[in-house]
């Protein structure tokens, strides 16, 4: 048996391992039963709504690109500060959050899943809480004897992200963070936390804090990214 | 006499489909309430169902009617790949609106891929080579099982892998190649000796 159909067979048996046992399982509903009966009863009709095309579905995609690339190039010109960022991220602006789309990622780029992150520096009064990982990057959180955090929230740049900013609560602007253009969203509310994004080396970084926006740029700064391997 | 012919055709491919279902029904539902129920996605069960019948479907057209009798353990590799695609798809559209939505206590909603594997097998001596490896594939991280899944079961290409799970091409390259390196630690660990998968 060659190497690759070993591996197949395994892999499938690992699963049939896991999940074929003899533990009762609820069924279905009638209706979702009847509905995969009636696929079933004609898996040619079934294969054919399947594979057909969707023409209104590629004029909207189509109409979409147009629209991504002509704003894209309009922010590009507007402002000289944003032509790097705007590059590799196409963003959208909503009364109640704002959207990144991300261009395709460069062979260079990190895995966030595979990263590994220090920090430099964090406030003194600040310990670590939570730290998640995730398929495509992973969480941090430091809290002090208050409350108060500083997340740290690390994803691949592939995915489309949204963020919640509230454009009455927020206050935009612009700043670099080791280099790479980072965009800062300030509370115009204690209660609310500040947000900066930046992406570097494909990787979404969101750093969200009470903190002053000085003293989150320092802790962006003295982010390590380092491998898990 | 073609039409009857083509007519005989479909209905065999009918009977031999929901024959199919019917033996691997239980199994295929266990498979999706066990992924699904983890993240509280218990109600896309349903979804995940249509979704694996669908698949089936096309598998049965595209690999020249492959499925055969008896292939319980890809059927069940089929609804776990759609069950993980469609809390990857859940949690795109709940983290776009609530990823910076942290509230007091910090907490995201995000997709976190844990370990489903059930305790595992403890003769894995007595086991033949196909099985020790099924074990060990068993101790791989999830993230890298669920890549290798989509390239050695299902045959998708990279670009085709990418853009199941959002990641990019290059993120799949690596995670195969530390997929295969991992599995070969398991198995240098657990046997003692360098193998070439």
């Amino acid at each position: 048996m060659d190497i690759d159909r070993l591996l197949r067979d395994a892999l499938i048996l690992a699963n049939e391992l896991e999940y074929c046992t003899d533990e009762p399982v609820e069924p279905l509903s009638e209706r979702a039963e009847r509905k995969i009966r009636r696929m079933l009863r004609n898996p040619e009709r079934t294969y054919r709504r399947m594979t057909r095309p969707i023409p209104l579905r590629i004029l909207r995609a189509a109409a979409m690109v147009l629209l991504a690339l002509s704003l894209l190039a309009s922010l590009a010109m507007i402002n000289p500060d944003v032509r790097a960022f705007v590059q590799k991220v196409y963003k959208e602006w909503f009364p109640e959050k704002v959207t990144y789309t991300f261009a395709e990622g460069d062979e260079e780029d990190l895995d966030a899943a595979e990263c590994d992150l220090s920090f430099e520096y964090i406030p003194d009064s600040y310990t670590p809480f939570v730290h998640n990982e995730y398929y495509n990057g992973g969480r941090i959180g430091f809290k002090n004897e208050s409350g108060d955090m500083i997340l740290v929230l690390y994803r691949n740049a592939v995915e489309p992200l949204a963020i919640s900013a509230d454009n009455d609560e927020k206050e935009y602007s612009t700043t670099t963070v080791r280099g790479y253009p980072a965009e800062v969203y300030l509370a115009k509310t204690e209660s609310k936390m500040n947000h900066i994004y930046w992406v570097e080396r494909g990787i979404v970084f969101s750093i969200l804090s009470k903190l002053p926006k000085e003293e989150i740029i320092l802790v962006a700064e003295g982010i390590e990214i380092g491998s898990k391997n | 006499m073609f039409l009857i012919l083509l007519m005989v055709d479909r209905e065999e491919d009918q009977l031999f489909l929901m024959r199919l279902y019917e033996e691997n029904e239980k199994h295929m539902l266990r498979t999706a309430r066990k992924i699904l129920g983890q993240y509280q996605y218990t109600d896309d069960v349903e979804d995940v169902m249509q979704d694996a019948i669908e698949t089936i479907i096309e598998q049965f057209h595209k690999n020249n009617k492959r499925i055969r009798d008896g292939d319980t353990g890809y059927i069940v590799t089929i609804v776990k790949s759609r069950a993980f695609d469609k809390i990857r798809k859940n949690a795109l559209a709940r983290g776009r609106e609530v990823h910076v939505k942290v509230d007091e206590d910090g907490e995201l909603v995000d997709l976190e891929i844990v370990d489903t594997s059930i305790p595992l097998a403890e003769n894995v001596e007595e086991k033949d080579e196909l099985g020790r490896l099924a074990v060990y594939i068993q101790m791989l991280a999830p993230i890298y099982r669920i890549v290798l899944e989509k390239k050695v079961v299902f045959e998708l290409k990279n670009k085709e892998i990418a853009k199941e799970l959002g990641i990019s091409e290059s993120t799949v390259s690596s995670r195969l190649q530390r997929a295969r390196e991992q599995l070969r630690e398991i198995i240098a660990e657990k046997e003692g000796e360098e193998v070439g998968y």
